[in-house]
């Protein structure tokens, strides 16, 4: 038995001797019956008590004994009380019996109270069985109180858009809206009971089989949900809850980042879409970005792909076709144009204003990114150029113009014990033997410039120096600086 | 009081017969009812054979060495000497003259490969019970079948704990007194104290009042009272033991319960561990029956700086972290 063995069982064995002090019996190891004063009752409330095999990494759960836990939220469907957020179980706080009890006469009150305040937990699919799968709705506003086709494969039941006629051939679902839920509804009853004048309809198209699925909408403190509901038996009904999940383009970028609104009026030019560029034009385009121009003369090769976004599919092909096709077939709905060329002259580089409200130079080309940050300066235009210098232990991320009194930070020192340069046929510059986990943390910063840069919170200094690994010189210390 | 509930669900299974040993005694007695039914002399005799005894009724502590066959016929009107001749006869023809020896009462079967023997016990009918060879060439009345039935009752009347603690007071018997008087009849005196009704609501509360049961029992035995025999009605249990065994075993029964007793009430739950090692011993495999709780030494003493809980109770990055 190790440290952790003892520390473990310990925890266990501390739990149990102080529900036994409180006067609860003790039935096992893993069972604990007692009582729960409750306010508002008239008696206290009988529980029992499993402690699971993982405690105090799983918490203990608390079930009243014959169902002298009500129906309220915040109840499992086999009984026991849901009685911690995933965001504080970090903490472990049911590792002591009075913690426990505390938390449980906290249900009761707010159970007794009706929920006053709680943040509305839209997961009714926990009050009914369940089983594996999932499906996919779309918006359902057009579609409330109709039918639509539903589409299985490898256990994801699509709902398609749109209405379908009742008598279709296809597998249908049942859309229904069952307004503001003031408790959970449990059963199919429960459900017939809020469809109003549909009721009859939904119960006759469901047992004869018509119907599939039932999504049905529901609402909790002004917001939204949906449980959608697979029928395995017609007769008696049995319906059981599967994990369901909007395919939707609100949903697509719920997720985004909260600039998205002001990215998405944002255009910006990505020039060198290799290791780093790449990632970056991704990035920005899973942020919200609207317009997004893709500018590389070189195709991807079999050596480029370890650190790339493109696949095997896309050797001898143009990098920019590479990642456009990877941006299109994501959530992101960037518009993603490219141009196959190198930006070698001063019309080049201004010309790329003309739809970008910036540029990010991720070329480590030494003259592109000088025309670049020329062009930024001298046009009054914003550019970032980002890198990775000293064998890819360092990102490196500049911005131009600068603002007055500002100045960008010294070149970093090179390496002074630098391996002998990867070399590789077909390519005369040496290869960087930045993995790419140095290339997404360089393009991570620029992208967190660029998006400072279009939001104007202006937070970000001209240079961002990111150590990845300590070195020598003015590289000693891990981290992020000016 | 320290309730030690997962060092009690332990040492119930520190005394389980190991699986090799249920499957070797399952093996060793199917060879031999095979060997017996087969035989046209005993087939003629209505020959029907019964696993009974500690292994039968679940009791039986590591390890198994010994199971019981009872061999019921339908007529076997001889005397016990004969009885007896006859099943040595058939077994040594099955099992060969080295393989067989004759007890008082039973023939045994040694299984040297699995280190443990089969009794072959012959039976003829009587009224509503059976009758087996005693020591003196006499036949005399038992009902084995009746006491595997009251110890599946009492296992059910007290929710699957009873057959625990059976083979827990075993096992204290044989960690604290000799041979005799032998484990059937600490059975017995647990059967009548549960019998008697035991307040407990565990394991380990159930063990303490029944070994104080036993005490009173013992006292009362060794002071001319009787042990009731649970399936033959008005019968008695009679044991192969010296005055000189049984007041040694009433008189360290009392001293153990007291340990027990007040190891029971004692709110460290370190010291009382370490009593409860100690009456309960180790197991044939040479392993403390009763584990120390985590946190305490092997000799009850609380180790320094156990942590309360695993870990620390915080994570470093706090609780709103998303990946």
């Amino acid at each position: 038995m190790t440290a952790w063995d003892d520390e473990v069982a310990h925890a266990r064995d501390d739990l149990l001797e102080e529900f036994a002090r409180a006067g609860f019996t003790l039935k096992s190891s893993v069972r604990i019956e007692g009582e729960i004063p409750a306010e508002g009752r008239l008696a206290p409330v009988p529980v029992d008590i499993t402690i699971p095999g993982g405690f105090p990494y799983e918490p203990p759960v608390v079930r009243p004994i014959e169902g002298s836990g009500g129906l309220s939220w915040h109840a499992n469907v086999d009984g026991s009380l849901c009685l911690w957020a995933a965001e504080e179980s970090g903490d472990l706080p049911w590792t002591h019996a009075d913690e426990l009890v505390e938390r449980v006469q906290a249900w009761f009150r707010n159970d007794a109270a009706g929920w006053v305040g709680d943040t509305p937990a839209l997961d009714l699919e926990r009050y009914w069985p369940s089983s594996a799968g999932l499906v996919l709705y779309p918006d359902l506003d057009g579609i409330v109180g109709g039918f639509a086709r539903v589409k299985v494969s490898r256990g994801v039941w699509r709902v398609k858009p749109g209405r379908a006629p009742q008598q279709s051939k296809q597998r249908l679902a049942a859309v229904v809206d069952v307004g503001d839920l003031d408790r959970p509804i449990r059963s199919f009853d429960d459900i017939l009971d809020r469809t109003g004048g549909h009721a009859a309809k939904l119960e006759r198209e469901v047992t004869r089989g018509h119907v599939d699925v039932l999504i049905v909408r529901y609402w909790r403190g002004g917001r939204s949900a949906v449980l959608a509901l697979i029928v395995r038996k017609r007769r008696p009904t049995e319906l059981v809850a599967l994990a369901a999940a909007h395919d939707g383009e609100e949903t697509l970028h719920l997720r985004s980042g909260p600039d998205r609104d002001t990215l998405q009026a944002a255009a910006i030019a990505v020039v060198g879409v290799g290791a780093i560029g790449s990632q970056v034009a991704d990035l920005l385009a899973r942020a919200g970005l609207g317009l997004l121009t893709l500018v590389d003369h070189d195709i991807i090769r079999p050596g480029n792909r370890i650190r790339h976004l493109a696949g095997a599919d896309w050797d001898g092909h143009p990098k920019v076709d590479a990642v456009k096709a990877v941006i299109d077939a994501g959530p992101s709905g960037a518009v993603v144009n490219v141009r196959q060329a190198r930006v070698r002259t001063p019309t080049d580089a201004a010309d790329l204003f003309e739809e970008a409200d910036l540029v990010i130079d991720s070329t480590a080309n030494g003259l592109a990114t000088r025309l670049l940050l020329d062009a930024g300066t001298g046009l009054g235009r914003p550019v970032i150029s980002v890198c990775l210098v000293r064998d890819g232990q360092v990102a490196r991320v500049d911005r131009v113009p600068l603002a007055a009194g500002e100045t960008h930070a010294e070149p970093t020192a090179e390496l002074s014990t630098g391996a002998e340069p990867l070399r590789e046929g077909g390519c005369g510059d040496p290869v960087s033997p930045a993995p790419m986990w140095a290339a997404t943390a360089a393009a991570a910063r620029a992208t967190g410039m660029a998006v400072d840069l279009l939001t104007q919170r202006g937070q970000y200094p001209p240079t961002i120096i990111d150590v990845l690994v300590a070195g020598d010189q003015d590289c000693t210390e891990i981290g992020a600086r000016p | 009081m320290a309730q030690l509930i997962t060092q009690w669900e332990k040492a119930c299974s520190n005394v389980e017969p190991e699986e090799d040993d249920v499957d070797n005694a399952s093996s060793a007695h199917d060879e031999v009812r095979k060997a017996l039914e087969a035989d046209p002399e005993l087939s003629a005799l209505g020959i029907d054979t019964i696993l009974i005894g500690s292994y039968k009724r679940h009791v039986s502590i590591r390890r198994v060495k010994d199971v019981d066959v009872f061999s019921k016929t339908t007529d076997l009107d001889m005397t016990t000497a004969d009885a007896l001749d006859l099943f040595e006869q058939v077994l040594v023809d099955a099992f060969g003259d080295d393989r067989v020896e004759r007890q008082d009462r039973s023939i045994k079967v040694p299984f040297p490969d699995f280190d443990l023997h089969v009794d072959v016990v012959p039976a003829r009918p009587c009224g509503e019970y059976w009758e087996i060879p005693d020591r003196d060439d006499e036949w005399e009345e038992t009902n084995p079948e009746e006491l595997t039935e009251l110890t599946t009752e009492m296992n059910k009347r007290y929710d699957d704990r009873y057959v625990p603690v059976v083979k827990l007071v075993r096992q204290t018997r044989r960690h604290n007194l000799g041979k005799r008087p032998g484990g059937f009849f600490f059975e017995i005196l647990t059967y009548h104290a549960f019998d008697n009704g035991l307040d407990g609501d565990n394991i380990g509360e159930l063990y303490v009042a029944a070994l104080r049961s036993i005490a009173d029992q013992l006292d009362d035995f060794v002071n001319g009272g009787d042990v009731d025999d649970p399936t033959i009605d008005a019968a008695v249990i009679s044991i192969r033991a010296t005055e000189s065994q049984k007041q040694k075993a009433a008189d360290t029964f009392s001293d153990l319960a007291t340990k027990a007793e007040e190891a029971l009430a004692d709110a460290d739950k370190c010291r009382a561990a370490k009593t409860f090692r100690d009456i309960l011993g180790k197991n044939s495999g040479d392993n403390w029956v009763f584990p120390m709780p985590a946190g305490c030494n092997d000799d009850g003493t609380v180790r320094a700086a156990t942590t309360a809980v695993a870990g620390d109770r915080h994570v470093p990055a706090g609780n709103r972290r998303f990946a």
